[in-house]
């Protein structure tokens, strides 16, 4: 993670820096409410594909990965999105939910990273935002 | 004049981040937000609206849902995460297609293509009469001897009181260059002038001793513009 001032800010390289950049346009104060809404939702998007999973009900896991992937590209979490997008596909093609164990198990292990990458990412957005005010 | 739109998206932070993009660009009005393809469509029964932002993927009923079941036609911009449903917006007609999570220049981008062509609609739109292709001829038709038009697939036929003009077109395409005001899709092969309608039975409206089918999705609305008291 570089710093490159007092007024600019730079995003974690765990994150897709070069995408948020470019959503956010330098707004961090928008950032910081966005990221905020990430970890606010997140708790009940990723809720529902737990019960999905543990339901078995394959075509409702497609809907809630599809959801969660959607949601992680607005903090640019694109490595994880890009792992829900490969569930979603397999969710496409498999009837048996058993087959995605492994990647359920996956897909929760990497949620859990990526809540506490934001978690970290939201209090640097908090404290530089509040430095300017 | 702004453009008056929807959201229709389950996902919050996806709808607040295009909400936000709407203001910024001063060009368009929010008018409301749904999670759903049900409650947006009871907006839209009650309420015109120039454009739809549209996700696919939600709880329920799908974007595509919505479209057909939709009474009029506004104009689509379709917002998902996935791509593979460019083959089905393109048969939707969709103005465009913005792959979730876009950038302002990218929103812009769609915006100045609404923008164009409904300013190509509106040029056209503001006539009393049409001229349609009939064989080698051009032939004037005013709106108000137009009783209703039927699809026949490729082509398109107008039924005026004393006689039928079959041309190449299409319902669609139609029903942004009719006069919105006078002219109703009540079913998906049929445009009927409203001004023509004599009685209503059942699912079928009787104009001038024809008979035109209502479809389910279109009835609501057909009601609402009968002016019934």
């Amino acid at each position: 993670m570089i710093e490159t001032g007092h007024n600019s800010f730079v995003f974690s390289q765990e994150l897709d820096s070069s995408l948020l950049n470019d959503l956010y346009e330098g707004d961090l104060e928008y950032a910081e409410v966005v990221f905020g809404d990430f970890l606010k939702y997140l708790p009940d998007y990723f809720g529902e594909v737990e019960q999905a999973f543990n339901g078995k009900q394959i075509d409702e896991l497609r809907k809630a990965v599809h959801k969660c992937k959607t949601l992680m590209g607005f903090v640019g979490l694109s490595t994880i999105q890009a792992a829900y997008q490969g569930v979603e596909k397999k969710c496409e093609k498999s009837t048996d939910i058993s087959e995605l164990e492994t990647d359920y198990m996956d897909l929760r292990k990497q949620t859990e990273s990526g809540k506490k990458i934001i978690t970290k990412e939201l209090g640097r957005l908090k404290a530089f935002n509040g430095t300017k005010k | 004049m702004k453009i008056k739109s929807i959201i229709v998206e389950d996902i919050q932070v996806a709808a607040d981040f295009l909400r936000k993009f709407c203001e910024k660009s001063g060009k368009v009005d929010v008018l409301g937000h749904f999670l759903n393809v049900e409650d947006a469509l009871a907006f839209l029964n009650q309420n015109v609206v120039d454009l739809l932002f549209l996700d696919v993927e939600m709880p329920g009923a799908t974007g595509f849902d919505l479209l057909d079941r939709i009474s009029y036609s506004p104009k689509v911009i379709l917002t998902t995460s996935k791509t593979e449903y460019a083959f089905n917006a393109f048969q939707y007609n969709v103005a465009d297609y913005l792959k979730k999570p876009f950038t302002y220049q990218r929103f812009l981008e769609s915006i100045q293509k609404i923008e164009v062509t409904s300013d190509i609609a509106a040029a056209k739109v503001d006539q009393d009469h049409l001229f349609i292709k009939v064989d080698t001829k051009l032939i004037k038709l005013q709106n108000t001897d137009i009783l209703f038009v039927e699809s026949m697939g490729d082509y398109v036929k107008f039924v005026t009181p004393n006689k039928k003009y079959v041309t190449l077109n299409t319902i669609k395409n139609l029903e942004e260059k009719l006069d919105k005001a006078t002219f109703l899709k009540v079913h998906r092969s049929y445009l009927v002038n409203l001004t023509k309608i004599d009685d209503l039975d059942g699912n079928i409206l009787l104009i001038q001793g024809n008979q035109v089918p209502i479809s389910k999705g279109h009835r609501d609305e057909v009601l609402k513009r009968l002016n019934i008291i």
